[in-house]
């Protein structure tokens, strides 16, 4: 009997053994499915508040606690971050539970608090009362986490049917430890999210500002009057081809991006230049920047180009920036300006010599003017003094009106203000009539000797041309002065020779000539060609400025054959039509 | 899930009732289980809505119906609600049908209500203290740890819904889904579970004299292939009511409404045509 009770006592502690045994590998398993469950439910979490009520809601469920919740807090206050409450119906909002300051303080001092609420009830009170809830044991476990200083889990068990907690707390930081864990890998997670959204957003700021400035450089390169090139080079210098252009480019040279894609620039040089200028070109074009004057061949024709350029780089590619522009008109415009200059200065020393000239010429009548004038004043004078200090002072008289007659003449001319009246003429007549004064003149300044000839192809009835007689003849009147002028022996002879659509009229001397290199000077303004010689000849240096103008004007031109010593021949071409005879 | 025209509610106990009202004939009422609500009884309702007006309800705290936990969930409370809710109807008489702890809570009713009960069927149910059945991890670890753990994770609640079918290869993720869709929310979870913890023994141990002195029909179906519930419960029944039948599906498990819907609507309709 006391054997069987000893076998049966054993048996007992044996089944004991393994009950316990039991109890402790069931509750591992719960602990390992517990952490199982917590870990693989975070896959889809991406924010702490739904990871502490997930996680509180599974340790309330699986560890039989009714209260579970997280606080942040400090010294003074907390703020409740999650809970569970398995005896309310929904989550309440978060204030159920109460912290005192002693529990407070502690929580300061100390990472884990286990206590009894039935025995200490002031520590943790509860704002609403439930009917199935009596708050029993209370685990405190504080925490950290990069986003969080001060954290504490607080968990509350029933005080009323269930035991009091296990005192294996390994699961409790187990879980705790993942829990922050998670929460440190959310917290990194969205600090490189709000990092990236900041970064997306600055490159947007940045984009868009780029892409702004781009336009606006676009819009200037296209709108730009001058045409603007990107050429591109390569490592010994030689062009490759256009790149880049912009609008002005095809408007300039007429040629488009196809056409200079693989074009060298020097090829587009034009024709005239030499190969050694060519070179100097290239050489000049290698330099970093510079300016480049040069004619181009373009569809338009060729056009005088300045080039200004500088060298950059641009993704690792040596290339030229070049400015062009069309310096066509400019030229044109500074060749005028330098013409003007030149006739402006000629005319300012022409101005001047006939201002001297004039003031002698004038000054030379007038003071034999003023001079016999005063002289007539005089009581003494004899009656034939008065006669010839009369014709004195009349001749100067004539004489200055001549003059002043010329440069009145010469401005109307100058101011584009002479009139042509065209009229029938009978060149005939008119010659016949020169003739006639031109003898009279002669024999005034005691020139008789020289011979006066006419020469007038035409019957008279058929010497008729329309144009303007006053000035035919003061042009005749001038040329026929000239030659008696510089004529002292010879002859002087008037007339014309017929052709088919013209009359050349012509006047010819035997006098002292012009030379050659003077030929062209003798139509210009205030020029007088004088030599020591015929140095008393006087007049204003007008004459032949007016008569070549008036015969422009009259459709014809001036020209002169002489040589020196053996006479001049003035003559000019007017048109004639025989119908004119009427 | 059942077609949303027949659905209905009604407040009972200041708390929402889902319920359905399906097809013409004497009422039957269908009261589900722990772990389901209304839609387990989807593939049998085309077999009876021709010859029975069908009353399908979802428990306080199950499928539709409200989930607050201030009230009781218990068997003798469901029992209570469910009186209330046919006098409500307008309902005199009736046939029960009730699976897993439906079948306590229709036993309840049997006893407590007999003036409005023409039959009874249970269909694995539970009875007497013979439940909750053997645990799956260790002797003291109850039930409810395991449905707790459950509410918490698919793949456990995919594994218990799967051990209660006999042709387990039906389960589709479709009918996973109706089984789930309380679990989605913290309400549904937490009402789940205080629904759970509110089973109590006690409530049929009360009611033992009351089930053997039942003078209505009795229909006992028992899927022999459940593993959550022991044989003993439906053999110790027959046994000890006089003129009960009992039917065992060799091809049902404990969720046998999936299994063989229609053999359970035959059986039905020929226990209360007899």
């Amino acid at each position: 009997m006391a054997a069987d009770k000893e076998i049966l006592r054993r048996l007992e502690l044996r089944v004991k053994e393994l009950e316990e045994e039991n109890n402790s590998l069931s509750d591992q398993v719960e602990e390992m499915l517990l952490l199982n469950l917590i870990n693989e439910s975070f896959d889809e979490i991406t924010d702490e508040g739904m990871l502490l009520t997930a996680v509180l809601e599974k340790i309330s469920v699986l560890k039989d606690i009714p209260y579970c919740a997280c606080f942040e807090f400090s010294e003074t206050s907390y703020n409740c971050l999650a809970q569970y409450c398995s005896f309310y119906t929904k989550v309440p909002c978060l204030s159920v539970v109460s912290i005192s300051g002693d529990l407070l303080k502690e929580l300061n001092t100390q990472s884990i608090i286990r206590t009894n609420l039935k025995e200490k009830p002031g520590l943790l009170t509860f704002d609403s009362k439930s009917a199935t809830f009596f708050p029993g044991e209370m685990l405190a476990i504080t925490f950290q986490t990069r986003a969080l200083n001060h954290g504490v889990f607080i968990f509350v068990c029933d005080g009323k049917p269930s035991g009091p907690l296990k005192n294996d707390l390994l699961p409790f930081y187990q879980i705790i430890r993942i829990v922050t864990d998670k929460w440190d890998r959310i917290s990194l997670m969205k600090e490189l999210k709000q990092l990236n959204k900041e970064l997306e957003k600055r490159v947007e700021e940045r984009t868009n500002l780029l892409k702004q400035s781009e336009e606006k450089y676009r819009q200037l390169f296209d709108m730009a009057n001058d045409a603007i090139f990107l050429w591109e080079i390569d490592a010994n210098g030689k062009v490759l081809g256009c790149k880049e252009m912009n609008d002005a480019v095809l408007k300039m040279t007429g040629y488009n991006k196809d056409d200079l894609q693989s074009l060298n620039l020097f090829s587009l040089l034009a024709d005239t230049y030499t190969q050694k200028e060519r070179k100097v070109f290239e050489k000049d074009f290698a330099r970093q920047s510079g300016i480049l004057k040069a004619s181009f061949n373009t569809r338009i024709g060729i056009i005088p180009l300045e080039l200004h350029f500088r060298r950059i780089k641009l993704n690792n590619k040596q290339m030229v920036l070049a400015i062009a522009r069309d310096v066509s008109e400019r030229q044109a415009y500074e060749k005028q300006i330098i013409e003007a200059k030149n006739k402006a200065v000629e005319s300012e020393k022409l101005k001047s010599a006939f201002l001297a000239n004039m003031s002698h010429e004038i000054r030379t009548p007038m003071n034999a003017i003023i001079g016999f004038s005063e002289l007539l004043y005089q009581d003494e004078t004899m009656p034939g003094e008065v006669k010839l200090y009369a014709d004195i002072i009349f001749k100067n008289s004539l004489h200055l009106l001549n003059l002043i007659n010329d440069i009145v003449d010469y401005s109307k001319i100058e101011a584009e203000q002479v009139t042509i009246w065209n009229e029938a003429i009978n060149v005939n007549e008119l010659i016949s009539e020169l003739s006639i004064n031109m003898i009279s003149i002669l024999h005034q300044l005691s020139k008789s000797h020289i011979d006066v000839l006419t020469h007038t192809p035409l019957i008279d009835s058929e010497a008729v041309i329309i144009n303007d007689k006053t000035r035919l003849r003061q042009v005749f009147t001038n040329l026929i002065n000239n030659a008696i002028k510089f004529t002292q022996q010879g002859f002087i002879e008037i007339g014309y020779q017929y052709n088919q659509d013209y009359l050349e009229f012509y006047v010819r001397d035997s006098g002292i000539g012009i030379a050659t290199e003077n030929q062209k000077k003798v139509f210009e303004r205030f020029v007088q060609v004088r030599d020591p010689e015929t140095s008393s000849a006087g007049g204003t240096g007008l004459g032949l400025a007016i008569c070549s103008n008036l015969v422009e004007r009259m459709n014809g031109q001036l020209c002169l054959e002489s040589s020196i010593g053996e006479g001049s021949t003035f003559w000019f071409k007017l048109p004639y039509n025989k119908t004119n005879e009427s | 899930m059942l077609n949303k025209k027949n659905r209905h509610s009604i407040i009972i106990q200041n708390h929402e009732l889902v319920y359905y009202r399906i097809g013409n004939g004497e009422p039957l009422l269908l009261v589900h289980g722990i772990t389901t609500y209304s839609f387990i009884w989807q593939k049998v309702v085309p077999f009876l809505e021709n010859r029975y007006e069908l009353i399908i309800v979802d428990l306080l705290g199950c499928g539709d119906s409200a989930k607050s936990i201030d009230v009781e969930f218990s068997l003798k409370n469901h029992a209570n609600i469910l009186a209330e809710l046919l006098e409500a109807l307008h309902i005199n008489k009736v046939h029960l049908v009730g699976h897993d702890v439906g079948g306590g809570i229709c036993q309840i009713m049997a006893v407590r209500f007999a003036e409005l009960i023409l039959s009874l069927t249970v269909i694995n149910t539970v009875a007497y203290d013979f439940w909750p059945v053997q645990p799956i991890i260790s002797m003291r670890t109850p039930i409810i740890r395991q449905l707790a753990m459950a509410s918490l994770d698919l793949g456990a609640f995919r594994f218990i819904v799967k051990r209660g079918l006999y042709y387990r290869e039906r389960l589709s993720n479709e009918l996973m889904n109706c089984f789930w869709y309380p679990m989605k929310t913290s309400a549904g979870r937490k009402a789940f579970l205080h629904f759970a913890h509110c089973l109590d023994n006690r409530d049929l141990i009360e009611i033992v004299d009351g089930i053997e002195q039942l003078q209505i029909p009795v229909l006992i179906i028992r899927g022999d292939k459940d593993v959550y519930l022991s044989k003993q419960i439906a053999e110790k029944l027959h046994q000890s009511i006089k003129g009960s039948q009992l039917k065992v599906v060799a091809t049902g498990g404990h969720f046998i409404q999936e299994d063989e819907p229609a053999m359970i609507a035959r059986y039905i309709d020929e226990f209360i045509t007899v």
